[in-house]
């Protein structure tokens, strides 16, 4: 008895619309093609993208901000950039923290035992102060290592790749 | 098994363009006497033979399937040169059954004798569409009335279609260091199939994938978490990059595919697990880790390589070493048989996997005894 090993009716849409990319990329003399491909997935109603800029400001117990509280960072944040500083919760004292290594406040929660802290100087007891807890809005936010902090956190990436070949 | 010539069909180059296989042009260097994709020659097998390959691919599936049940249980992880921190997030990936989609058997065989694993490519294989696609359509146009091994596309819906993913997307990922084109097409390829099956898909490079703390999870550029991710990218690799340790400790958020318990048959060290198991096998050539024993004739090969590099053959008629800088985790030493020659070249086949059957077959022919980047792939048929 005869068994069917082949048999199908191969569509291939957008594999050859990158086969004219790779043509394309490669027809120059370092070759490095920019793929396109055909019809993106819109996801919009699924995961929550981490651009915040229409975001009401909140703290990081994830309250909205109070007005006092947004005059408060107005005052403090007249640059395009802000520090965020990791600090422990416990420590506060007269609306000073003790700063503690940034990667505590990797995956931080809003019962955590750390948050960040916007702005400020740090003293030699390793405190800082002159800050705020309460997430500014409309500035771009940097850890002291250069990763940027979004609002879904810190959002770091060049964690894969630089390699040459994969396959096998 | 048979080699034959045939004219190839005029403007095949076109042709094979048309059907997504594009870097052909991009691997053929200029010193190469022929080119990468070559329809002037084929095999020809007979169902029968087909049939018993059939077979014994799955039986040597499920013989890797033990191996990696054993090292598991037996903690072996070593014999692997897989860090430590990795071996729980393994074994968990192990136990949850992780979903993987594809691999690629490379045989020895000659048509009469039992075929003999050479390695198992269960992580990252390419040459996917050449033998999923564009052989199918040559077949189509050159011998109609005959057939191939091959339900590769069919089989990669069927197991997308069946994969109980997260919600959401699922991410396939390249690595833009790719110059040749061959790994964004067959992630492009496969991404297709995964359409077709009615998934949700979205492209992205690995070097784009974004890690978010405080969520504990990856992320693409537009903030899309990934839920399910294909990766043409060798999970060796991943546990050397800075996120390495991202993926493994936090597995439960990313469905990565292929999985993490896959690094066991990808590395080479189970070919020294398969003889210890399976001692004196058909389907299998000896092998050891501590080095060559009683192998006169034998094959020193990287536990992680790729392309055939870093490979040596020490052997009474042969020698021959390939270049490259792999070998850093060790090596495995297994007998060696030459690769049969058909008019001068010597095939590999390529015996591919969906899930855990037996899908289709590639073969790549090289003058030399080692199978590297600069080999040809040539279709095949089964008379009918």
């Amino acid at each position: 008895m005869r068994r069917a090993l082949s048999s199908r009716s191969v569509s291939l849409g957008a594999l050859v619309a990158l086969s004219s990319a790779v043509l394309t990329g490669c027809a120059s003399p370092e070759p490095s093609p920019t793929i396109e491909y055909a019809a993106p997935y819109d996801d919009s109603a699924e995961d929550e993208p981490v651009d915040d800029a229409e975001e009401e400001p909140v703290d990081d117990a994830g309250e909205t901000l109070e007005e006092d509280d947004e005059d408060d960072f107005e005052e403090v944040f007249e640059e395009d950039e802000v520090v965020a500083t990791c600090v422990e919760r416990d420590s506060e004292d007269d609306d000073s923290y003790e700063v503690v290594d940034d990667e505590n406040c990797d995956g931080v929660g809003k019962h955590g035992a750390y948050l960040w802290y916007y702005g400020g100087t740090t003293t030699n007891g390793g405190r800082i102060s002159g800050g705020t807890t309460a997430r500014p809005r409309d500035v771009s936010i940097v850890t002291e290592g250069g990763d940027e902090l979004t609002r879904s956190g810190k959002i770091s990436t060049n964690g894969f790749g630089n390699r040459t070949s994969t396959g096998s | 098994m048979r080699r034959e010539h045939a004219t190839p069909r005029e403007g095949w180059e076109k042709i094979i363009e048309g059907q997504g296989l594009a870097f052909h042009r991009s691997v053929q260097a200029t010193h190469l006497p022929r080119p990468y994709w070559d329809e002037s020659v084929h095999y020809v097998f007979t169902m029968e033979q087909v049939l018993d390959l059939e077979a014994q691919v799955e039986e040597l599936h499920r013989m890797c399937l033990a191996v990696v049940e054993h090292v598991i249980a037996e903690r072996r992880f070593a014999d692997f040169a897989l860090p430590e921190w990795t071996w729980q997030e393994i074994t968990h990936s192990w136990e949850r059954r992780d979903p993987h989609v594809y691999g690629r058997f490379d045989l020895r065989y000659d048509g009469v004798s039992p075929p003999k694993l050479l390695e198992y490519n269960a992580d990252t294989p390419t040459s996917l569409l050449e033998s999923s696609v564009v052989q199918w359509y040559w077949l189509q146009d050159r011998f109609p009335g005959d057939d191939q091994w091959n339900s590769i596309h069919e089989r990669l819906i069927d197991r997308w279609r069946e994969l109980v993913l997260p919600t959401g997307p699922t991410h396939f990922a390249w690595t833009n260091m790719d110059e040749t084109g061959e790994e964004a097409m067959t992630v492009a390829y496969l991404q297709e199939t995964a359409d077709q099956a009615g998934l949700k898909t979205v492209a992205i490079a690995m070097e784009d994938i974004g890690w978010d703390p405080l969520n504990r999870r990856f992320v693409d550029t537009g903030g899309r978490v990934l839920r399910s991710a294909f990766k043409l990218y060798p999970w060796e690799w991943m546990l050397a990059d800075r996120f390495g340790e991202h993926a493994v400790r936090h597995a439960a958020s990313t469905t990565w595919i292929e999985p993490l318990w896959k690094a066991l048959l990808s590395n080479k060290a189970l070919l020294a697990l398969l003889w210890e198991l399976y001692p004196g096998h058909p389907n299998l050539l000896p092998a050891y880790l501590d080095g060559p024993r009683e192998l006169t004739s034998y094959i020193v090969k990287p536990l992680l390589g790729r392309e055939g590099a870093s490979m040596q053959i020490v052997s009474p008629d042969h020698q021959a070493r390939t270049e490259g800088s792999y070998g850093a985790e060790g090596f495995v030493y297994q007998g060696f048989e030459a690769l049969p020659s058909f008019e001068g070249q010597r095939p590999v086949l390529g015996a591919w996997m969906v899930a855990d059957e037996s899908a289709g077959l590639g073969i790549r022919e090289t003058a030399g005894l080692i199978t590297d980047d600069t080999s040809s792939f040539v279709p095949h048929r089964i008379e009918l």
